[in-house]
C-alpha cells in the first residue's frame, strides 16, 4: 500500500512538472533552474489565478492581464502606451510575456533582474494597479478563493508575499512560445517556402545579431537609433544605471509572435512591421544614438522587406496564442458559473 | 549514576554554550541616545532609521573567526529598540581580548539577485525598491528647519552593481555597544539634495559617511 502511494505521488511530482521543465530541444538551458524544479501544477494554478485577478489593483479593476493579454502574446495591443488604474497612460508598450525564462533581466530597461520581484513594480506604480503588498495579502487572506489554493501549492493556506511573487513566476516560467514554423523547421517537421527561404538569408544578413535564434533576442540593451519620443523622452536604461552612457538603450525584444504584439518599439510607435523595417533601412549612421551593430547600416528593397517580412511570420507561434493551460482560469476564479 | 552524571555534564555545557550577549546598535546626536521625531539643533529631526546588518562575525586576533551569528541579515528599524539588539551566543569571545566584529552594512548583491524572500527581507518591511530591483541597505528619513520652513528629507541607499554599489563590510573593535553619531553624518552632509532614492554617486557618498560614523565603544 504504502509502495503505491509513493509510486503514485513520484508521478504526480513528474506530471506537475513536467510541463515547466520540457524545454525545446533547439533552446538553450534556461535560467531559474531551482524555480523549476520546485514547479508544481498546484503552485501554477495559483500563479495563474492571480495573474488573471484584479484583486492586484487599489480598485480591483486592473489584473496583470489587463496589459499582458493572452491573444496577443500576454502584450498588450491597440495602445501605443499602455494604461493602468483610472485611466492612467503610462510611458510604454507593455512587453510580450514569453520565454521569460531566458531573460536575464526584465522590463525595456533591466530595472527588474529577478521575475519574482518584478511583480512588485507595476502592483505599487501609482499609474498602473496603484495598490500595496500588504493590502493584497489583506484581500487575499479574507477572499474564499485564495486560501484552498495557497494550501494546495504550499502544504498550508499561509498566504505571504514571497508565496505570492513565488507563485507568479511559477505561471510565468511556464509561458514558452516554441512551436512556430520556424520551429518546426528546425525540427525537421516542416519546410519554408522559397520565399521565406530568401526572407530567413535576409534576417540572418542583417537582424540576427542582436534578435539571436532561436530565442530571436539577445536579450541585452541597444540604441537602435529611435529619435527620443517627444512626450515622454524616456532615456531607458539610463534611468537605472544612472550611467550617462546607457542613456536610450532598450532592451531588444524577441521577434517572435509580432503579428500578435503591436504595436512596436518600447513606445509603440509603430504600428506595422514595414515601419520598423523602414526605420532601420532609414537610420543616419553617422547618429550618436546608436549601437555598434547599425553603424554600417541596413539596406533592403521593397521586395527583400516583403522576403523578411514572410519569414518573421514563420516565428508566429498559434499553439502559444491558443493554448488553454494559459488563459483566464474560469473554474477557479469564477466556479459558480 | 552514570546517567545522573551524564545528564548534569550536558545541561552544564548547555548553559555554557548558550551563555549569551549582545551588542547593541544605537543611533546617538551629540553623544546621546537619539529620540526619533526630536529636534536637534533646531534643525534635524529623524522619524525613519532602519537599516540591514549582514553576515556578522567575530575576529580573534589571529584574524580567525570564532563566532559566525545564525541569521545572515538582521533588519534594524529605531522604532523597534529589540531589533537594536543584537545576540551573539558564544562563550569563548567573553575570555578573549581585542576581538572585531566584522558585519556588513546593507545586503550583498548575491542576495540581492536572489527572487523573493521572507522574514527581514520581505519586500513588506519597506526596505525593497518597487520601481527597480534591489535592496534598500540604510534608509534615513525626517525633517530639516531652513530658512523658518520644515522640509523633508529622505535617503533610501541602495545599489548593489558596480560602480554604485552601496554594500560595505567595516570592522570595529568588539564592544558592547556600536553607536551611529547622526551629528557627524549630518554635519558632513551637504544638504544639496533632500532627497536620495536610487543608486548613484549620491547614495554612495552618504552610505561612505554612515559607516564611517559607525564607532565602537568598549
Amino acid at each position: 500500500m504504502k509502495k503505491v502511494v509513493a509510486i503514485s505521488s513520484i508521478l504526480i511530482c513528474i506530471a506537475s512538472t513536467w510541463k515547466a521543465s520540457s524545454w525545446p530541444s533547439h533552446f538553450p538551458k534556461p535560467l531559474y533552474h531551482q524555480e523549476l524544479k520546485e514547479a508544481t501544477a498546484a503552485k501554477i494554478l495559483l500563479g495563474r489565478a492571480l495573474f488573471y485577478d484584479p484583486i492586484f489593483s487599489a480598485d480591483n479593476t486592473i489584473s496583470c492581464a489587463s496589459c499582458h493579454s493572452p491573444y496577443n502574446a500576454f502584450a498588450h495591443t491597440d495602445h501605443k502606451l499602455s494604461h493602468g488604474i483610472r485611466d492612467s497612460i503610462g510611458t510604454r508598450n507593455a512587453p510580450a510575456l514569453f520565454n521569460l525564462a531566458w531573460q536575464p533581466k526584465l522590463m525595456w530597461d533591466g530595472a527588474s533582474h529577478h521575475l519574482d520581484m518584478q511583480a512588485l513594480a507595476p502592483i505599487t506604480h501609482p499609474g498602473e494597479m496603484a495598490e500595496s503588498i500588504e493590502n493584497i495579502l489583506k484581500k487575499l487572506v479574507s477572499s474564499n478563493t485564495y486560501p484552498p489554493l495557497f494550501q494546495d501549492a504550499y502544504g498550508n493556506d499561509s498566504i505571504t508575499s514571497q508565496r505570492i511573487l513565488k507563485a507568479l513566476t511559477q505561471f510565468q516560467l511556464t509561458l514558452v512560445s516554441s512551436n512556430a514554423k520556424y520551429d518546426r523547421v528546425k525540427l525537421n517537421k516542416d519546410t519554408f517556402t522559397s520565399q521565406e527561404i530568401s526572407g530567413y538569408k535576409l534576417y540572418q544578413a542583417n537582424c540576427k545579431s542582436c534578435h539571436a535564434e532561436p530565442l530571436f533576442s539577445t536579450y541585452s540593451f541597444k540604441k537602435n537609433g529611435l529619435a527620443p519620443d517627444t512626450n515622454n523622452y524616456d532615456i531607458g536604461r539610463y534611468n537605472v544605471t544612472n550611467d550617462q552612457k546607457d542613456s536610450f538603450l532598450f532592451k531588444i525584444p524577441s521577434l517572435r509572435n509580432l503579428s500578435y504584439t503591436y504595436p512596436y518599439m518600447h513606445d509603440g510607435r509603430y504600428r506595422k512591421l514595414r515601419e520598423v523595417l523602414n526605420h532601420y533601412t532609414s537610420i543616419i549612421t553617422s547618429n550618436n544614438n546608436l549601437s555598434q551593430e547599425l553603424k554600417s547600416g541596413i539596406s533592403l528593397t521593397s521586395n527583400d522587406k516583403a522576403d523578411l517580412i514572410a519569414f518573421l511570420f514563420t516565428l508566429n507561434d498559434k499553439d502559444f496564442i491558443f493554448n488553454t493551460d494559459n488563459k483566464f482560469p474560469r473554474e477557479t476564479l469564477l466556479p459558480q458559473e | 549514576m552514570k546517567g545522573f552524571l551524564i545528564g548534569t555534564l550536558v545541561v552544564c555545557s548547555s548553559i555554557f554554550v548558550q551563555a549569551q550577549t549582545h551588542f547593541k546598535i544605537n543611533a546617538t546626536y551629540a553623544n546621546s541616545t537619539l529620540v526619533l521625531d526630536s529636534l536637534y539643533d533646531n534643525t534635524y529631526a529623524i522619524n525613519t532609521l532602519r537599516f540591514y546588518l549582514s553576515d556578522i562575525v567575530l575576529i580573534d586576533t589571529n584574524d580567525s573567526v570564532i563566532y559566525t551569528h545564525p541569521k545572515r541579515h538582521v533588519l534594524v528599524d529605531l522604532k523597534y529598540p529589540t531589533s537594536q539588539a543584537v545576540h551573539l551566543n558564544d562563550s569563548l569571545f567573553d575570555s578573549k581580548a581585542n576581538l572585531r566584529l566584522q558585519f556588513g552594512i546593507g545586503i550583498d548583491s548575491t542576495t540581492n539577485s536572489k527572487g523573493a524572500m521572507a522574514g527581514d527581507l520581505d519586500p513588506v518591511n519597506g526596505m525593497y525598491w518597487t520601481w527597480q530591483s534591489g535592496y534598500i541597505n540604510v534608509k534615513i528619513e525626517g525633517t530639516k528647519q531652513q530658512k523658518g520652513k520644515s522640509e523633508e528629507f529622505q535617503f533610501h541607499l541602495g545599489g548593489f552593481t558596480a560602480p554604485f554599489n552601496t554594500y560595505r563590510t567595516i570592522t570595529r573593535p568588539y564592544g558592547s555597544i556600536l553607536n551611529i553619531k547622526m551629528d557627524q553624518i549630518f554635519k558632513q552632509m551637504t544638504w544639496e539634495r533632500l532627497y536620495i532614492m536610487r543608486p548613484g554617486e549620491e547614495a554612495v557618498d552618504l552610505i561612505n559617511q554612515f559607516c564611517t560614523s559607525i564607532h565602537s565603544s568598549l
